[in-house]
């Protein structure tokens, strides 16, 4: 059976092929103003990489911010249902995962059989997400995908202590006319979102093997703050971002 | 009905009678028996945050200093006293405090006191410290104040009261009472007759008029409907797969938000607004009996009485799961929840979604966060 799930985020599109339980196709695009066009563009990108044509598929699913907005998806599935299915389906030992995207984080605890029996959510402010780390990025100018790398030669993080995002801007923006160096600075973002994290982990309460997602999940320094704060090691899939999408296309295999 | 109230309000200050302002757990009973017009306060807020006006008022308390983090009903009241005539309700010549279901609320309404300079009466009701009733102690301390507020409302109105004029006040809310206690058993057939979103609008005759007819014919006009709703076997909803129990009052400037779980066959079935105020009173003992009502309030005491009665809903009414609204600023609702939510997990193995908002201030609503938070919820039982 082929299955394609596809996850409509606040920064990022993705979709996933999978062929009886295996993934056998992704693809990521930016969301932009349309979710509708780009979840048309993603879907052919994932299909057009393994030459399948969409009258070969047999079930799509939409999961996501923007999930409503993929009219010829047969089913939309809820966001913390396929974090839970991708997530296991990535480290089947995990019980504990975290997903940053561009806008929400969320901790979830699973039991034994993959349900999930609790979650938390950040409430009302970004900080602690991916779009508190592309500004911090720009305010920074420094590449996002350089962020981890430049944070690991940090000698001692500075405190962003903001429970805002925009603040935490400013405090940044200050550290630099302090001449603090930016590796420092890096780190100190990477604490601040691991704080964040930590939060959202001590309402659930950590059990078994760690996972994370989300497009954060691929900066190296937050993951490492994250296991320094939690003393666990946490499993990074080779690609976070689809996580998502691959449990949207693993439940709707399960339900048709 | 809330508009006849407001209109007759009007009315009977117009006519010479006296307007108390008081809060919605006071002895209101009494208040009635006085022939006194009592103005619950947050219920006024409560209309006013679904007709989308309360912003102002906040902004008013707000310009005055106070913070944006404490309680918005608060702040709310502070800034009708500020422009009381140009308010839907009218001016008070009385003021009635308690100090439940929150201590605050005495101070809030000093602020209320001093701008208009008219007298008020305290009413101390000491925190419940035991599961429970409360004591003979507290009861006795309780009892004492309501006589001597007997004496200060008597000597503001030129009315005596009689214990006939008393007793067929309590005789009234205690019928009510017994009344919204048979609807409440009605609801807990399946399919949900009736939802906690009705609930949170029917159960307003128990706060602002127990006491009078009013209440008595309502409610068995309402006994009336749900069951013939039950005989019937018709439910709020189609497909009812998840009974769900709500915690603490909504987002009234949003009532939708209570119809957001339906969208995946949920249903509310039940809240524990009503018991905020629902309770019997002693006739023999008219006014211990209003006192011991108050202290047994399962807000004002300790959190083992909310999780008791969660417990109750829980059992009684079938339910899956439970959203538990956390006003902004309250420290009683929102003190407890964690200990409630866990308390229900680990006897029933129900999750509970803990939402944090505000109950009248909608400057911080997120529609769309609520729906997804609704969503992961619901997800948990599926």
């Amino acid at each position: 059976m082929i299955t394609v799930g596809i996850d409509i985020g606040a920064l990022n599109a993705k979709a996933v092929v999978m062929k009886d339980g295996t993934i056998i196709s992704w693809s990521i695009l930016t969301t932009g103003d349309e979710g509708a066009v780009v979840a048309q563009k993603v879907f052919h990108a994932a299909l057009e990489n393994v030459q399948i044509s969409p009258k070969d598929v047999d079930q799509i699913a939409s999961t996501g911010y923007g999930k409503e907005t993929v009219l010829f998806a047969q089913r939309q599935v809820p966001d913390m249902v396929c974090q839970a299915k991708g997530s296991r389906w990535f480290l089947p030992s995990g019980r504990t995962f975290i997903d940053i995207g561009a806008e929400t984080s969320r901790a979830i605890r699973l039991d034994g059989r993959g349900k999930v029996v609790d979650f938390a959510v950040n409430d009302k402010c970004a900080s602690g997400t991916g779009l508190f780390l592309e500004t911090m990025a720009k305010a920074l100018e420094v590449p996002l995908a350089d962020m981890g790398r430049l944070a690991s030669l940090s000698k001692g993080p500075v405190a962003i202590s903001s429970m805002c995002a925009v603040f935490a801007e400013s405090e940044v923006v200050s550290h630099i006319h302090q001449k603090v160096s930016k590796s420092d600075i890096l780190a100190g973002i990477h604490q601040s979102v691991a704080q964040r994290v930590l939060g959202l982990l001590d309402k659930i309460g950590i059990e078994g093997d760690v996972g994370i997602s989300g497009g954060v999940a691929r900066n190296g320094g937050v993951v490492k703050a994250i296991e320094e704060r939690i003393g666990l090691p946490i499993f990074v899939p080779e690609e976070p971002q689809i996580v998502e999408a691959v449990g949207c296309a693993l439940f709707v295999a399960e339900v048709a | 009905m809330v508009k006849q109230y407001y209109a007759w309000c009007k009315e009977s200050k117009q006519a010479g009678k006296k307007v108390v302002w008081t809060v919605g757990l006071g002895p209101n009973e009494l208040l009635h028996a006085f022939g006194l017009v009592p103005i619950f306060l947050e219920q006024y807020s409560i209309v006013m945050a679904g007709r989308h006006q309360v912003t102002r008022y906040l902004e008013m308390a707000e310009n005055l200093g106070f913070s944006r983090d404490s309680c918005s009903y608060h702040r709310a009241l502070i800034g009708y006293a500020l422009e009381p005539d140009e308010l839907m309700i009218p001016r008070p010549d009385l003021v009635l405090t308690t100090a439940t279901p929150c201590d605050s609320s005495s101070k809030s309404f000093i602020n209320v006191v001093t701008r208009l300079g008219i007298p008020y009466y305290y009413l101390d009701i000491p925190f419940n410290c035991a599961e429970g009733a409360g004591d003979t102690h507290q009861f006795d301390y309780v009892e004492e104040q309501l006589k001597e507020l007997v004496s200060f409302l008597e000597k503001e109105t030129g009315v005596s009261l009689t214990s006939e004029r008393l007793g067929e006040a309590v005789g009234l809310a205690n019928r009510a009472n017994d009344l919204w206690a048979k609807i409440n058993d009605l609801r807990k057939a399946v399919p949900c007759p009736m939802t906690a979103a009705d609930e949170m609008g029917l159960a307003y005759p128990l706060f602002q008029l127990p006491g009078t007819e009013q209440a008595v014919q309502f409610y068995e006009r309402v006994l009336a409907e749900v069951g013939e709703r039950v005989r019937k076997g018709e439910g709020a909803i189609a497909n009812e797969r998840y009974r769900i129990l709500w915690l603490g009052p909504a987002a009234w400037y949003h009532l939708r938000l209570l119809n957001y779980v339906e969208d995946y066959g949920g249903v509310l079935v039940k809240s524990d607004f009503d018991y905020l105020t629902h309770g019997w009173i002693d006739p023999k003992n008219p006014l211990r009996g209003i006192g011991e009502k108050m202290i047994s309030g399962f807000l004002n005491g300790v959190v083992g009485n909310r999780i008791q009665l969660a417990r109750r809903f829980v059992q009684e009414y079938r339910i899956n799961g439970v959203i538990a609204f956390s006003h902004f600023g309250c420290r009683q609702y929102g003190g407890g929840q964690r200990a409630v939510k866990d308390a229900l997990f680990e006897e029933f193995g129900i999750p509970t979604l803990i939402l944090e908002g505000d109950n009248i201030d909608e400057r911080n609503y997120a529609d769309d966060q609520v729906r997804s938070r609704i969503e992961d919820f619901i997800s948990l039982m599926m």
